[in-house]
């Protein structure tokens, strides 16, 4: 799998959204005290977006976003440049990046994140396009993620992409928080 | 074999010339990488493409407690004079009158979400624009499009722009005919004309159907178009009235009438004759004075009427120049469902409200236009991706986008509304209020534009929800419009609505403190009828306030019937301005710090030394006093021009220019002389030349209009647009005193 777009998203448990004054403030100050790795330029508000991608930290390699596509709002990590590695290193980097981000919203703004449940999209639908093809292609790495993420308990990979992009779901019972499975991809 | 890149995969599918068009855009990006090509030649060649700059684009940006170098990888490579190669920029993508297909808006919708942040802004000018693109992504925006018809070439640099037109072409009750195909036909035939690629500056079209509606702003654009027909030997012949030399910008002008007629097949050569005149004639070594409304000014309407029928003359017959109207039905929108009447039974929730605000009854029969209102111009892929879906399912070919920032919905069988709007409810874009003061324009100011003085969106936002909390609107301000800019750049046209807002700053206590100024007097309808100015500026977050106190006491002091812009006329902009007084007033930052934020941004918004000392907020410098009172004088030249004292109104203006200098030279020479000469000569030796005055984007530009009306010793503007211009200068050049006595207190001019 060559696709080099890789977003993740990990959603806020019990839907809440987040308000984006206070979402912004919090973007701000990451950027201010370099919160987070890369090269951060500048926020974005579409809060007045329906189920837009809400509030948006911009950075060179990525963004961020308190997306809240298909009205479920969360956390969404968004490569934008090239990184090395194999699809699957990509990829644990994606979601390793995507839960930093979550760990400093949901202390940020005090809002807790469901850590049983993570969308991984291929924003390409040149080189990952929503096909068998590329699930085959993706799914070593996918299932190396989940058994990183969750230690091994069982997890469930559902194919969600309804746009014409490659869109999993992986999700586990066990439990587990944002600390616990950045600590894990670390 | 897969193919693996966008290039590869879409071989054939584009029209060949674009398809090299675009290839050779993609050389000049690798040779520019090498440093083969230069930096100003790459810049203009990209801005041909679409691809423009963005905010922070020269690597720097205060981030709210410090200035921060944004080190980006590729360094010092830049893609055009203080433009950093790897800084995100802005794709506007061209759609001529706004027309665009379901398989369009899918594409667009795409490439937003591949290329950019998944926001699609529909401008003031019917394009769209994506945000927060690399460059070196733009071709394969380019390709992806251009698969689907579109083309980016020529929506930005010194060309013709996207050439607009009424929404409502072809279902308006009041339009002597359809202007689509003619806009259709003059798009296609000057983008990449060899006439029109040595222009010194842009050059925009507008065709209207009819001379008393909104929705084109003829007169705002170099040329506007109203179609027109007329009887001759018992025939009705089909042409335009032909406007020319209009334009908002820093020193707005209303386009004047080059001729009451002019026949259709005449349209095309015309077109082509004006471009030649432009390109020969127009200023291009000041781009500040470039635009056609200057050469308008410097020859006078008789001599460009009399060069451009000259050109005319010359001109090698172009079998183009006709051939479209041979089939003026060819591109025609159709109905895709039976007309039938709304039925009776029961209705959505909200949709009644809708139905009175967003339909419009369309000529034929039981067919309505639906507005679908954008906020602030934006929707996400997936709402266009669903608005793509519905247009196929309820009107077929296309909707257009609107100058309104706004999209429509042609050909929808009225029996169909509920289901419409259901839809739309569905995908978040059933809002009601079309077209009323909560449906405001908005330029994109501080959020992406490197221009941008103030948050002319996040006012707009501010104000959208403000207003919509109030129930109890009362229905003649429901029906006023507002338009918001960043800057004097006028992208949001605040000189053409009932209040416009111009984002400016304003020194306080050495901080600066966000305001917009006031703009009464503009008018939409008409074409863009008449150009507003400014009342005075008030700091940003009092701005709902002032719209609530204005709006107030036209409700309780109009007369029956009774519109926003009369009452202005008849009331006096000296009461409105009595009113708001108040609210000019900044509160001292320990009192109320938020003033010192722009709106949706927590940053302070002073770029200077956030350390002066508590004296300074206390102080009120000589300078200060001196700005406000240049203020007042331009206020009072403008009840003059009201007056009809247009010689007066002109002399108080450059009275109040001198005033402005004299304010500022105090600032650096205390005892600083009285007598206009000396001001001047003062100004010119220690803020001109020393370059302290000059503007970070448009250099010596406004202190040239004091100089100019210097050396006529104030006199020379006794018409009432000459007065009227003068004011506009004197109101920049206060403008441009402001900024740069900030820029002294923050130790940066």
């Amino acid at each position: 799998m060559e696709a080099q777009r890789i977003q993740v998203k990990l959603f806020f448990a019990g839907g809440a959204r987040p308000e984006p004054r206070a979402t912004v403030a919090l973007f701000h100050r990451i950027i201010q005290e370099r919160l987070l790795d890369g090269l951060l330029i500048d926020v974005t508000d579409y809060g007045h977006v329906h189920h837009g991608p809400g509030v948006m930290l911009i950075g060179h390699e990525a963004n961020v976003a308190t997306d809240e596509e298909g009205g479920r709002p969360g956390v969404l990590f968004a490569r934008k440049r090239e990184v090395a590695g194999s699809f699957a290193e990509r990829l644990a980097s994606a979601a390793r990046s995507a839960l930093a981000a979550a760990q400093q919203v949901e202390q940020g703004l005090g809002l807790p994140i469901d850590a049983g449940e993570l969308l991984v999209r291929l924003n390409d639908r040149l080189l990952a396009p929503d096909d068998d093809a590329s699930i085959a292609a993706a799914r070593p790495g996918l299932d190396a993620l989940g058994a990183r993420l969750w230690a091994g308990a069982p997890t469930e990979t559902m194919r969600v992409g309804a746009d014409g992009r490659l869109a999993v779901t992986l999700r586990c019972r066990a439990p587990a928080d944002v600390a616990t499975l950045l600590a894990r991809l670390s | 074999m897969t193919a693996r890149t966008w290039k590869e995969a879409l071989r054939g599918r584009i029209e060949p010339a674009l398809d090299r068009e675009i290839d050779v855009f993609e050389t000049e990006i690798e040779l520019r990488k090498q440093g083969k090509l230069d930096e100003k030649l790459f810049a203009e060649t990209r801005l041909r493409r679409g691809a423009y700059g963005q905010r922070y684009d020269n690597g720097r940006r205060h981030d709210g407690r410090e200035d921060r170098t944004l080190a980006y990888p590729s360094g010092a490579l830049t893609k055009g004079p203080a433009t950093l190669w790897d800084a995100p920029g802005m794709q506007r993508i061209k759609i001529p009158f706004g027309r665009v297909t379901p398989e369009q808006m899918e594409a667009l919708a795409e490439v937003a979400e591949e290329h950019a942040d998944g926001i699609l802004h529909v401008t003031t000018r019917q394009d769209f624009q994506l945000h927060f693109v690399h460059v070196e992504e733009t071709p394969t925006i380019m390709r992806r499009l251009a698969a689907v018809g579109i083309t980016t070439r020529e929506a930005c640099g010194n060309t013709v722009r996207n050439v607009t037109a009424c929404q409502y072409a072809g279902v308006c009750p009041d339009e002597p005919f359809d202007v689509t195909p003619y806009a259709h036909a003059t798009a296609y035939f000057l983008l990449g004309h060899p006439d029109t690629q040595d222009f010194g500056r842009k050059f925009k079209y507008a065709f209207s159907g009819c001379g008393q509606h909104a929705c084109a702003l003829a007169a705002i654009h170099d040329v506007g178009l109203i179609a027109k027909t007329r009887v001759i030997d018992g025939r009705t012949e089909r042409g335009f009235a032909f406007y020319v030399g209009g334009g908002l910008g820093a020193v707005p002008q209303q386009a004047q009438l080059f001729d009451e007629f002019l026949p259709e097949r005449e349209l095309l050569p015309t077109a082509q004759a004006i471009a030649r005149v432009f390109a020969r004639l127009g200023e291009k070594k000041n781009r500040q004075r470039a635009r056609l409304k200057f050469l308008l000014a410097r020859l006078g309407l008789d001599e460009l009427r009399r060069l451009v029928l000259e050109e005319r003359g010359k001109l090698t017959p172009d079998p183009r120049w006709t051939a479209f109207l041979d089939d003026l039905h060819a591109g025609t929108d159709r109905p895709l469902r039976p007309a039938a009447p709304l039925s009776p039974g029961p209705r959505p929730d909200g949709f009644d409200a809708w139905l009175r605000t967003n339909t419009r009854p369309q000529p034929q029969a039981h067919y309505v236009v639906a507005t679908v209102r954008l906020p602030l111009g934006d929707l996400s892929s997936a709402q266009l991706r669903a608005l793509a879906a519905i247009t196929r399912r309820f009107v077929g070919d296309a909707a257009r986008t609107t100058a309104e920032q706004n999209i429509v919905l042609r050909w929808v069988s009225e029996a169909d509304l509920p289901e419409l709007y259901a839809a739309l409810q569905q995908i978040g874009l059933a809002a009601p209020g079309a077209g009323t003061i909560v449906d405001i324009t908005s330029c994109p100011g501080t959020d992406t534009c490197k221009l941008g003085i103030s948050s002319s969106r996040g006012l707009s936002q501010a104000l959208t929800g403000h207003l919509a909390a109030r129930r109890d609107l009362d229905p003649a301000v429901a029906a006023m419009h507002i338009k918001a800019s960043g800057c004097f750049n006028a992208c949001g046209q605040h000189h053409v609505a009932d209040l416009g807002f111009l984002g400016v700053s304003r020194n306080v206590g050495g901080r600066r403190v966000p305001h917009f100024q006031v703009v009464l007097g503009g008018e939409t309808a008409n074409n863009a009828g008449a150009y507003g100015l400014p009342i005075g500026a008030v700091p940003s977050k009092n701005v709902p306030k002032v719209v609530d106190r204005i709006t107030e006491r036209f409700v309780a002091e109009r007369t029956e019937g009774e519109s926003f812009q009369a009452f202005v006329q008849r009331y006096g902009k000296a009461r409105v301005r009595a009113a708001i007084e108040d609210l000019i007033d900044t509160p001292r930052y320990e009192a109320a710090p938020d003033f010192y934020s722009d709106w949706g941004d927590p940053r302070e918004y002073t770029i200077g030394d956030l350390g002066a000392g508590e004296c300074a907020g206390e102080v009120v410098s000589p300078t200060q006093f001196g700005l406000g009172a240049a203020e007042r004088e331009v206020f009072e030249a403008q009840l003059a021009l009201e007056a009809g004292e247009a010689a007066r109104g002109a002399r108080l203006a450059f009275s109040s220019m001198v005033r402005a200098a004299r304010a500022l030279v105090q600032a650096v020479l205390p005892e600083v002389p009285d007598e206009p000469e000396a001001v001047v000569r003062e100004f010119r030796a220690r803020l001109h030349e020393t370059q302290v005055f000059h503007d970070p984007f448009v250099g010596d530009k406004f202190a040239q209009y004091l100089f100019r009306v210097a050396e006529q010793a104030g006199g020379g503007a006794d018409t009432v647009d000459g007065a009227r211009q003068r004011i506009a200068e004197a109101m920049l050049f206060i403008e441009a005193a402001h900024a740069c006595h900030a820029r002294m207190a923050e130790g940066v001019a």
